[in-house]
């Protein structure tokens, strides 16, 4: 652990508790995770897992079950290592340089970094949304049909119609596209350009979809439509969100997860972690006393 | 004193003057308390200074250069006695040339030319004068400008401005420079070409759409020749084919290999494999044509022949392959950089879809790429028309109009080189015919230059 981002939270803390440094590190270090991370009938679950990038440990023993069509929000200060923590769950830190995953993580029970499981497929059925939107530099139905058609999920044109068209209508964007499908994606605004980066990630119907940060590079209104459709799309998904923002976890989710310094420092269901938390740390982040 | 010495003195001179007006200016301050009283900093006081004592100057010399000789050799040429003044110009330069080289003791004079060795001993009289006052005058004026820029030297005085402007002039001199040379290439180019049109041998039609190409004509009445025929179109066809071969090798492999390089090579390959493939880049392209000359092209002769091709032993195949090599890293180099220009999230979107790496290339990055791909490939292909040296020695001469490329043909280029070795005459079309070939050349060049130009801006207005 870097010593100066425990100092920093050290000192955040003694300034409220009078404790002393050493014991808030001794605390983060060895504190078991407070709530409950673990559920029965998960969806995915994560188990004793550590990341390191080359020498440096950004992930330490973390527990974690996600429930199947729930929102589950990620919330910590920057650097907590929780955007790391979800680029594991479909191995999108594969692609990082000297980034290294142990543990147990599984997908319906089976093992998501076991030999076996095959990277593309995994991807299929976790789907991903990033901070900035990153549409292709292609038509809107392109953008949105590239999963399916990468994956054979159309044998004619008609149901890649279909596909799209729906994904679209979920996506709730189909009224504003509907008449120029075939104008690059690129020329649309921010909020819509995100919309469609979902779009295009439920047009694989994956069974997961993961969003680092969807809403960071939006204004309030084309963040307000994403929370609706995030909350629309439970319904059939289970997700999980990565959010700076704690209005906007406790808008969005029904279980939250409090990261700090790579520990996983509390899990319960959002309405108890924002009005009782059980963690010190948990209450000084929510009260706004850092992060 | 001679030119060089005097703008050693004066170049002596200048740094003394921006001490001076640094000097000063400091001088100045001091009472007032200090540099920041002043209202730019003590270099740029040094500098106007130096700028009053070096720029007079140096306008006065480029003049005095320009003006200097055409006035001596008139006051000579006056001086002359009434019957031996020239009646023509060519008469006159003849007569100047002799003067000059009797003044320069390379020829004596005849007995009978009392008044040429008079002109010549005046002319150098003069020349000496006129160096001497020179050397004055330049002097006495980096004196004077130096003085008037330290006078000048005062705390209201908004010296950094001044120097601006003139550092902002110097720039757009140089500038123009570059442009002002192309356009004198240009026209000295397109002015040749006229006169080249003017013959009656030859028409613009025939020149652009004739096939037969052979510009051997006799160059004196007597002499039995052939009475020449000027048809480019065998020529472009030789140029367009050796570049096509060069192209087909080029592009696919420098494409291949920036892909590797941007994609796959983790980063100790690519920084060690990329330098290595642009020395490619740095082998001058004669060593390339003796390696197509006597490696490439008699193994593909042999290798021909075994397998029962008639393969000529200077092969349009040879001369491009080879050209393809030295033209790799061109296409792998842009294609690497544009390439690496993607940004990361589309790399992350496409893989967060569940495609593989070679898919994302595929569809994602390759097509994201590929206005600035088009346009190194552009780039490379003015390139490969333009090429020379390799060609010259691999292509052959003759004017072949064939799509084989186990043939010899020949390109512009190698035909401007043959046309313009050696002693030439230059009111023959023959010789003249080499600046049609290379404005023609040229244009065809630049309007590739400025579709590549456009692709690649295009390409900059895709990503923010």
């Amino acid at each position: 652990m870097t010593s100066i981002a425990t100092e920093q939270a050290g000192e955040m803390l003694i300034s409220k508790t009078e404790r002393t440094e050493s014991q808030v590190v001794r605390d983060i270090e060895h504190g078991e995770t407070v709530g409950e991370p673990l559920m029965e009938d998960a969806k995915m679950s994560v188990r004793n897992t550590d990341v390191f990038y080359g020498d440096k440990q950004a992930i330490f023993g973390v527990d974690l079950d996600i429930g199947k069509n729930q929102v589950i929000a990620m919330i910590g200060p920057s650097g907590c290592g929780k955007s790391t923590f979800l680029r594991c769950l479909n191995r999108m830190n594969d692609t990082v340089e000297g980034c290294r995953v142990s543990g147990e993580l599984t997908l319906d029970g089976s093992d998501i970094y076991s030999k076996k499981m095959d990277v593309v497929a995994l991807r299929a059925r976790i789907g991903m949304v990033f901070q900035k939107p990153n549409p292709f530099p292609k038509s809107i139905y392109d953008n949105v049909a590239y999963g399916p058609r990468l994956h054979g999920l159309a044998s004619r044109r008609g149901e890649l119609d279909e596909i799209v068209e729906n994904s679209l209508r979920r996506a709730s964007l189909w009224d504003e596209v509907k008449d120029r499908l075939h104008s690059p994606g690129t020329g649309l605004s921010g909020g819509q350009q995100q919309r469609l980066c979902i779009a295009r990630a439920i047009a694989v119907s994956p069974e997961v979809i993961l969003m680092d940060e969807p809403c960071s590079a939006l204004d309030p209104i084309a963040t307000a439509r994403i929370e609706e459709l995030i909350a629309e799309l439970r319904e059939n998904y289970t997700i999980a969100i990565v959010t700076h923002s704690m209005q906007q976890a406790a808008r969005v989710s029904q279980r939250t997860a409090y990261f700090h310094l790579g520990h996983l420092v509390e899990v319960n269901d959002t309405e108890k972690v924002f009005t009782s938390p059980e963690h010190e740390l948990t209450e000084a982040y929510i009260t706004g006393r850092f992060g | 004193m001679q030119t060089a010495n005097l703008i050693i003195v004066l170049l002596a001179m200048v740094g003394i003057a921006y001490y001076m007006g640094r000097g000063r200016s400091f001088a100045l301050a001091k009472p007032l308390g200090g540099i920041r009283h002043l209202n730019s900093l003590p270099f740029y006081y040094g500098a106007q200074t130096a700028i009053w004592c070096c720029v007079p100057s140096l306008i006065l010399l480029a003049l005095w250069a320009l003006f200097d000789e055409p006035i001596i050799t008139n006051v000579v040429l006056s001086g002359l006695p009434e019957a031996i003044q020239p009646q023509t110009v060519a008469d006159q330069n003849l007569l100047l040339n002799r003067i000059e080289n009797i003044a320069s003791g390379a020829l004596a004079a005849g007995a009978d030319e009392q008044a040429l060795s008079a002109a010549a001993d005046r002319l150098n009289g003069l020349r000496e004068t006129a160096q001497w006052v020179l050397t004055a005058a330049i002097l006495s004026l980096a004196v004077l400008g130096g003085l008037w820029g330290w006078r000048r030297v005062s705390p209201k005085l908004k010296a950094r401005n001044q120097v601006e402007v003139v550092f902002k002039s110097t720039l757009l001199a140089c500038a123009c420079i570059a442009i002002l040379t192309t356009l004198g290439i240009v026209f000295s180019v397109v002015f040749e070409t006229i006169r080249f049109f003017s013959f009656d041998e030859v028409t613009i039609t025939g020149f652009i759409f004739g096939t037969e190409w052979s510009p051997q004509i006799a160059i004196r009445a007597d002499q039995a020749g052939a009475s020449g025929s000027f048809g480019a179109v065998p020529l472009f066809v030789g140029t367009l084919l050796i570049s096509f071969i060069a192209m087909v090798v080029a592009v696919p492999v420098g494409l291949m290999s920036a892909i590797y390089l941007a994609e796959y090579a983790n980063p100790r390959v690519r920084s060690t494999a990329k330098p290595l493939l642009e020395i490619l880049a740095g082998i001058p392209t004669v060593v390339y044509g003796f390696f197509a000359a006597l490696t490439v092209a008699p193994f593909l002769r042999e290798l021909g022949e075994s397998m029962g091709l008639d393969v000529s032993s200077e092969s349009a195949l040879a001369a491009g392959g080879v050209m393809g090599i030295m033209i790799i890293p061109f296409v792998s180099s842009l294609a690497d950089d544009v390439i690496t220009a993607v940004p990361q999230s589309m790399r992350d979107g496409s893989l967060g879809l569940g495609a593989t790496k070679s898919e994302t290339i595929k569809k994602v990055i390759f097509p994201a790429a590929l206005p600035g791909i088009v346009g190194g490939v552009m780039l490379a292909v003015s390139r490969a028309i333009g090429e020379t040296m390799i060609v010259v020695m691999a292509a052959g001469l003759a004017a072949n109009m064939t799509a084989n490329p186990l043939d010899t043909v020949t390109t512009v280029t190698v035909q401007i080189v043959t046309l313009l070795i050696g002693d030439q005459e230059f009111d023959s079309p023959k010789t003249l015919a080499a600046f049609a070939l290379g404005l023609m050349l040229f244009v065809v060049t630049l309007l590739l230059n400025l579709f590549a130009l456009r692709t690649v801006k295009k390409y900059r207005e895709q990503y923010d």
